[in-house]
């Protein structure tokens, strides 16, 4: 009896514990990542002691990410390394960002080291990066979903901290001009 | 008995030479492939030296691939870990320039910004606040002074992806490659190193696109097209005239008798000219082994003489062929005044092959046991026709209208042309991806610049940035292709000052409103402005040497002996009206402007019309000395070579122009028509004479004419003027002979 629940229990953890290598990870959420999705961030600024908050929403295009931020002010900006109006750090960061927010998990894994736990529907996963440049100012990225990313926290070097809720959303009900990049 | 201690001598300094030879060739460094040791030592003014010297010692050792085509950031890295192998990987790669000026920002305010109004400030530091993941440098730099300051004065093209620099030129991502050279770009075996790994990364990589841009490319393709042409075309002459002489002689002891004295000419030449200069130049060898040309002359003088006339020549024969061997001396040492090290070399070198060779013929040859062939007899009989009789009018009305048509194409249209673009041996596929590498790089190419003075550090730097906007009309106008100066990267203390000023104008009426619109803490603008309040400014010397101003190093001369200090401005290409401009700049006492091309350029007209005047006195020289030695019969000894220089630069006429390598084959040509003109009057009736004259010039031909189809300008200057004048040459001996009226009555 004993042994058969054994077998039983490893016949049915079988496929959730093959489901959370980071290939099959990978392969659902570039699969299911949204092209338009709700963002609220909070910004702990180590400097000021300050907490900053903002939403928006953002959206994949060709050009590269839309930023568009709502609150507290309307601003929008393409996170793509060709845009002029980033800074010079971030051209570090934007790799990261594209692969989360992207689910392009496996350009993700060339600059950090990953560890997964959870099931495939609910998981969560720790990056610490590998990557000198990288490096210099992450110090490490907490990430979790289920069939997409929902929650994604960056503890930077300096003491500062960003954390993302995200949720997906249809991009034709997005307000201002979302629907011409 | 004295003629066989000399020979014997002459074995003993031979074997000498060998010895010395065997040592020179296990040195490393024996072999030269630089072709700029072709160029004039400069004699400009000690200042513009010191530049030119820095200069190239900082853009000499750097070279820049830039990667395309699929996947170029993933092939960049393959090729980088590549070069990193071959240790040809450069530091630069690793500059960081915002960390070594992250301390002095507020001095460093880009153009951009200081004309942004207040509305685009502030809109600025919004975005940035609200980046995900952005600006940790919120207090420090809540405006993002430092990212517009890097993106305009340092490479704002260039963007980091992956950790590889790229940048996009429209539909084209290129990735950037920097590679550095330990040592001389000129080592052939770092050249070697260096196209290896590049070969082996094209393999790797078939469809990655390349643009290389850096000395040593050039230098490699140079020193490859030199190897190639000193194999193929060396091994054409020689083989053509192994074929030549086997057709005419058919003994294998004679072909072996004309080969030694060539032999023992290089066995000469090479070890002396070697220990003379310290090495021997490529290009020296392709040349050198044309000389087998005119070394093998002596020995078909005397083989034919011996063969068809006498077995021990008489002393007229000696005396002509020791006439022979001191005109073309004459001709070949003129080259030795020239201040261009690499023709000193080579006219050194052929200097000694010939005497070599002579002495060869001279000592040995004349003693060795004969062999003759009788096809050889019948071949001078074939020859001995071709020659005019003295009723025959039409041939010399023929010449005379040739010549005067030499002489009006010479006077109406011959034109010096010394542009250093025509001597460039570069394959221009190479030439146009360095500029296509400079103009996506925005990097100066250092050939041209301007030279600024001023009475101390300081006022040097103010006085940069008093040219500056200048410049950068010129640039925005599209005269100027692109410039760099110190004061670009470097403020003068002045300016940094202003620049805080105004920094700090702007936080006290921007940072209110930032805090207003974004809802951070008041604590923000106390600490901003406590930030901006103990920054330091931006002191030369730790910019100068810190590694990221390396290159502003280069163009810093600095303090000079009469105490005043000294700058370079580099400047990239520019159209006519950008140079007249640029000049105008010039106009002001303390700016110089330099083309170091044109300059060059100049230089070798002004050689060009020496080397000219020295042609025409080395012409009249030999003229009294003939006219001395032949009296009436001058005639026929001038004939060949000056009617063939002058029917040569009637030709020549109608090309491109003379430059100086044209000229210094008209010496050539001199050289050998003089052995043709002396023998020719000598023994104007000789059978002999005239088989050994035509298969001379045929010899020179297969020597000299095969440089035609070098590849290297120069040296295919050389050559189209050795076969017009060669040709010409052996048309004009049968002139030379013409019998005389006595003789046909």
């Amino acid at each position: 009896m004993h042994r058969l629940l054994l077998l039983f229990s490893m016949l049915f953890s079988f496929p959730v514990l093959a489901a959370l290598d980071s290939a099959t990870l990978g392969a659902q959420l570039a699969e299911s990542s949204p092209q338009c999705s709700h963002f609220a961030q909070t910004r702990w600024l180590a400097d000021l002691e300050a907490e900053l908050e903002s939403d928006g929403y953002f959206q994949r295009t060709e050009e590269g990410l839309v930023w568009h931020t709502l609150t507290p002010i309307d601003s929008r900006l393409v996170l793509s390394a060709d845009n002029p109006d980033m800074p010079l750090a971030y051209q570090a960061i934007l790799p990261v960002l594209n692969g989360l927010l992207g689910g392009d998990w496996a350009a993700l894994q060339q600059h950090f080291s990953l560890d997964l736990s959870g099931e495939l529907n609910a998981w969560q996963a720790e990056l610490a990066p590998t990557d000198k440049l990288v490096a210099e100012r992450l110090k490490q990225l907490q990430v979790s979903g289920g069939e997409q990313v929902e929650q994604l926290q960056i503890d930077f070097v300096s003491g500062d901290r960003m954390t993302l809720q995200l949720s997906p959303t249809d991009c034709a009900a997005l307000p201002g001009d979302s629907n011409t990049p | 008995m004295t003629q066989r201690i000399w020979a014997w001598l002459w074995s003993l300094v031979l074997l000498a030479c060998a010895a010395l030879l065997f040592t020179q060739l296990r040195q490393a460094d024996f072999w030269d492939t630089r072709i700029t040791a072709l160029l004039p030592a400069s004699d400009q003014s000690s200042l513009l030296q010191q530049a030119d010297q820095q200069l190239s010692a900082a853009f000499e050792n750097q070279f820049v691939v830039l990667v395309g085509g699929p996947n170029a950031v993933q092939s960049a890295k393959v090729l980088q870990a590549l070069l990193r192998e071959a240790n040809l990987s450069s530091a630069q790669t690793m500059l960081r320039p915002d960390k070594t000026l992250s301390p002095y920002r507020y001095g460093l305010l880009s153009d951009s910004l200081s004309s942004a109004d207040n509305r685009q400030w502030l809109k600025r530091a919004l975005t940035r606040l609200l980046l995900p993941g952005g600006s940790e440098t919120l207090v420090q730099d809540p405006f993002g002074l430092l990212d517009s300051w890097l993106g305009e004065r340092f490479n704002g093209a260039l963007t980091l992806r992956d950790g590889v620099p790229t940048l996009r030129d429209e539909d084209q991502l290129w990735a950037l490659v920097s590679g550095q050279v330990t040592g001389s770009p000129y080592q052939l075996a770092t050249q070697q190193q260096l196209t290896a790994s590049l070969a082996e990364f094209h393999a790797q990589h078939p469809q990655a696109q390349l643009l290389r841009s850096g000395l040593i490319f050039h230098a490699a393709a140079g020193a490859a097209q030199a190897q190639r042409e000193m194999s193929s075309l060396g091994l054409a002459s020689l083989l053509g005239l192994c074929l030549l002489f086997w057709w005419v002689f058919r003994r294998l002891r004679t072909l072996v008798q004309l080969l030694v004295p060539v032999a023992c000419g290089l066995l000469l030449a090479l070890p002396l000219t070697g220990l003379l200069f310290g090495g021997v130049n490529l290009l020296t060898l392709v040349f050198g082994v044309s000389i087998i040309g005119i070394a093998v002359d002596y020995a078909l003088h005397l083989q034919c003489q011996r063969q068809l006339v006498a077995a021990q020549p008489s002393r007229q024969f000696w005396s002509a062929l020791l006439l022979g061997l001191l005109s073309t001396l004459i001709a070949y040492l003129v080259q030795l005044i020239t201040p261009m090290p690499g023709l000193r070399q080579m006219a050194c070198f052929a200097a000694l092959g010939l005497l070599g060779a002579w002495l060869t013929v001279r000592l040995w040859l004349a003693r060795w046991p004969l062999s003759a062939h009788p096809a050889t007899a019948r071949m001078a009989t074939t020859l001995a026709p071709v020659r005019l009789r003295s009723g025959q009018r039409w041939p010399w009305m023929l010449l005379a209208l040739l010549m005067l048509a030499a002489l009006v194409l010479i006077f109406s249209r011959l034109q010096f042309n010394n542009s250093l673009q025509q001597l460039n041996p570069s394959p221009a596929e190479l030439i146009q991806e360095q500029q296509q590498v400079q103009t996506l790089l925005q990097q100066p190419s250092g050939s041209r610049y301007l030279l600024v003075r001023a009475a101390d550090e300081q006022a040097l730097l103010r006085r940069l940035e008093g040219l500056d906007p200048a410049l950068q009309r010129l640039k925005t106008a599209n005269d100027l292709a692109v410039y760099q100066h110190p004061a670009r990267h470097l403020p003068s203390l002045t300016r940094q000052q202003q620049a805080h000023d105004e920094v700090r104008e702007r936080y006290s009426q921007l940072l209110p409103e930032l805090r207003a619109a974004s809802g951070l803490p008041e604590r923000l603008q106390q600490q901003a402005l406590t930030a901006l309040d103990i920054a330091p400014l931006l002191q030369p010397a730790q910019w100068l040497e810190s590694a990221e101003g390396a290159a502003d190093a280069a163009l810093w001369l600095g303090a000079q002996p009469d105490g005043v200090w000294v700058a370079v401005v580099a400047l990239g290409d520019t159209t006519a009206a950008g140079a007249v401009a640029l000049q105008q700049l010039a106009e002001a006492d303390d700016v110089i402007y330099h083309d170091r091309v044109a300059a060059l350029s100049a230089q070798l007209a002004r050689l060009a019309h020496s080397m000219a005047s020295w042609l025409a006195v080395a012409a009249v020289i030999l003229s009294l000395l003939l006219c001395w030695r032949f009296r009436t019969a001058a005639w026929r000894a001038l004939l060949p070579p000056l009617g063939a220089v002058l029917l040569t630069l009637g030709c020549l006429a109608l090309t491109g122009g003379v430059g100086l390598f044209h000229l210094l084959g008209l010496l050539l040509v001199l050289g050998i028509g003089l052995d043709a003109g002396i023998f020719s009057a000598q023994e104007p009736d000789s059978d002999a004479a005239w088989l050994a004259i035509s298969l001379s010039c045929a010899s020179s031909l297969l020597a000299f004419g095969l440089l035609a189809f070098s590849a290297t300008p120069a040296l295919h200057f050389l050559g189209l003027t050795c076969l017009l004048g060669l040709a010409f040459t052996w048309a004009l001996v049968p002139f030379a002979r013409a019998t005389r009226p006595d003789h046909s009555r």
